[in-house]
């Protein structure tokens, strides 16, 4: 089934809808977002970008709306430890809707998430941090880990490998071995970064990657982004505050505001755009 | 090749074992009471129970306060077992593995509902639970009679206190192997995580009921198997052993030894069980006051807390560091010259 999807998209939100108590959060968003491409979602203070990202992550399940997502099978296949058939030819995709999924089984169709006031371990090591990002994808069973057997052994060896891998695609592999806590709020940023590539991911979310960080750091911030988008060829949904980033780094930008969607377009479409300049200015006496 | 051997940690659990267990031997060579080893046993115990909780404590962050009474229910299913139904050892010590993992698993499911202070609350009343039903229900337990039990024969061949002592012994080498493997790898850093941030925890792909119900299974069974060997080393067991007190002294034992720390917790269990009962009740004056052990574990966690939250364990680094500062200053000044 594909029908939900058009060609060449990743992920696509249809008339999401979501009320806490009295208050609508959400009020009929819809966008779509293309492979490989990179996405801005904005809006005012109070939008409802959060609650999108939320509802979309599953930490919240909309009253109404379908959140359409094109995976790999391939994929859920080796979380479940089943064997592959035999299919050849071109790789093929299906498309689920992760509405009503658990919220711990999302990152296994290869959407993966960055925090906002970024959730890492200060206790571990940068690169067991980056491991946790590889979760999902240990295939020995918890017997297997305990009694240590090679199996366990193997993969805990390889993905630690690909873990170092990572942090050095995000320049951090001199700290790999440092604790993550005390280290400044860029390298914890990027460690957050570094942590959601080991997912092998399609679509990336950040939320508001650029909080807390200053000019230069913002400036750098979207070099990376670019870099992830084009050596790990995945979507990266951005939702952000920072207007120079957004503008800067998206292709395409879909702006809400009151839970209300408003426009979607390029971002001189959207900085042209008479809603999103009255959300964002007032209303012109 | 020999630089692995000397860093494998696996071998130095079975070195600290081999270690442990020449202690009779050597000891009564070098004239060590029997006292002491009864001591050193229940140590060893109280290290095989606290690394369990420094699992759910340290690891998870969660909170039990329910240890004392699932360590009863260990000793008694075991005496039950050996006893009362001449199953054998292998079969008793099963039993004290098993039930308390069945047990864990409902405490598993209870926190994920609620947290910290009232996760605390609820695993004390199941402890109160257990506890009276040891005192009550005397055809399982003697009540406060209390329940005679004797050496274990394994093997058929008859133990006596220095063979169970190294049963204590290989018991914890296990546990500390086991524990060891468990921290070290996805498990670990899936419960590191679901201690951070559940939320984060569930974004990367952790399933937190799977976890939770893991960490408690873990601890209750290795609490359920502190019971028995307890059971096995002293030969009776009386409801007031598996009072909070005992939960209590467990928490300090992870706390004063250092929360994620494995030889830490031994190290606790040393501190917080063995000092009191091998040096201070010997000191002059202050070692006739009742209670001594209760007031030294308590101002050792007030002090633990405000000056080094990573106990013991905390003080090692902060010696090792400063070794590796005064060596690189050394070779700083070898370099200038």
């Amino acid at each position: 089934m594909t029908g939900a999807l058009k060609d060449g998209e990743i992920l696509s939100v249809e008339h999401l809808s979501i009320s806490f108590g009295g208050l609508k959060a959400l009020d009929d968003v819809s966008f779509s977002i293309r492979e490989k491409e990179i996405f801005g979602l904005i809006g005012p203070n109070g939008a409802g970008k959060t609650t999108v990202f939320n509802c979309v992550t599953q930490f919240y399940t909309p009253d109404a709306g379908a959140v359409w997502f094109r995976y790999d099978p391939e994929r859920l296949r080796h979380h479940r430890r089943t064997a592959s058939p035999d299919s050849a030819g071109a790789p093929q995709t299906e498309v689920i809707d992760l509405v009503g999924k658990k919220t711990h089984t999302i990152i296994r169709y290869g959407l993966v998430r960055t925090f906002q006031n970024v959730e890492v371990i200060p206790e571990l090591s940068l690169i067991d941090n980056v491991l946790i990002g590889a979760h999902v994808d240990f295939r020995a069973t918890m017997v297997e880990q305990i009694l240590r057997l090679p199996r366990a052994r193997e993969e805990e060896k390889a993905y630690r490998d690909k873990a170092l891998k990572a942090l050095e695609f995000m320049g951090l592999g001199p700290l790999s071995d440092q604790l993550a806590g005390g280290q400044p709020y860029g390298v914890l940023k990027k460690l957050e970064m570094a942590r959601t590539l080991m997912a092998e991911p399609t679509l990336i979310i950040l939320d508001e990657p650029a909080a807390g960080l200053n000019d230069n750091e913002t400036e750098d911030l979207a070099a990376t982004i670019r870099r992830v988008r084009d050596e790990y060829q995945c979507a990266i949904l951005l939702v952000e505050h920072d207007m120079r980033l957004v503008m800067n780094v998206c292709e395409r930008i879909c702006a809400i505001s009151f839970g209300k969607f408003l426009a979607l377009g390029t971002p001189a479409q959207i900085q042209q755009d008479k809603l999103v300049q009255e959300a964002y200015l007032g209303e012109q006496e | 090749m020999a630089l692995r051997i000397v860093k494998n940690p696996h071998l130095h659990f079975i070195l600290f074992g081999v270690i442990l267990a020449l202690l009779p031997t050597v000891g009564r060579g070098m004239g060590m009471k029997t006292s002491t080893l009864q001591t050193l046993g229940f140590m060893l115990i109280y290290a095989i129970v606290a690394l369990g909780l420094n699992l759910l404590l340290g690891y998870s962050g969660l909170i039990s306060l329910g240890t004392a009474g699932f360590m009863g229910l260990g000793a008694y299913l075991a005496a039950y077992f050996q006893d009362d139904l001449k199953l054998g050892f292998w079969l008793a010590v099963l039993a004290a593995l098993v039930i308390p993992i069945l047990i864990g698993l409902v405490v598993g499911v209870i926190s994920l509902r609620i947290r910290s202070i009232y996760l605390a609350i609820a695993t004390l009343c199941i402890s109160e639970i257990l506890l009276k039903t040891f005192e009550q229900l005397e055809w399982f337990t003697r009540g406060t009679a209390g329940k005679q039990s004797r050496y274990p024969t394994i093997f058929g061949a008859q133990l006596d206190r220095n063979a169970v002592f190294i049963v204590i012994v290989i018991a914890l080498v296990i546990v500390m192997m086991l524990t060891y493997n468990m921290v070290h790898g996805q498990m670990g850093r899936a419960l590191h995580a679901m201690r951070s941030s559940e939320v984060a925890a569930q974004a990367m792909g952790v399933n937190i009921l799977k976890y939770k119900l893991f960490a408690f299974s873990v601890a209750t069974m290795y609490a359920g198997l502190g019971g028995a060997l307890y059971l096995f080393f002293l030969r009776s067991s009386y409801p007031t052993t598996w009072s909070l007190f005992m939960s209590l002294t467990m928490i300090a034992v992870v706390v004063v030894g250092g929360l994620r720390s494995i030889y830490g917790t031994v190290l606790g269990a040393f501190v917080i069980y063995a000092v009191p009962e091998l040096f201070l009740k010997k000191l002059p004056v202050i070692g006739g006051i009742a209670g001594l052990p209760y007031i030294f574990s308590g101002v050792l966690i007030i002090l633990v807390i405000m000056f080094f939250p990573n106990g013991l364990k905390g003080l090692a680094d902060i010696a090792r560091n400063l070794v590796v500062r005064l060596r690189a200053r050394t070779a700083a000044k070898e370099v200038a010259a």
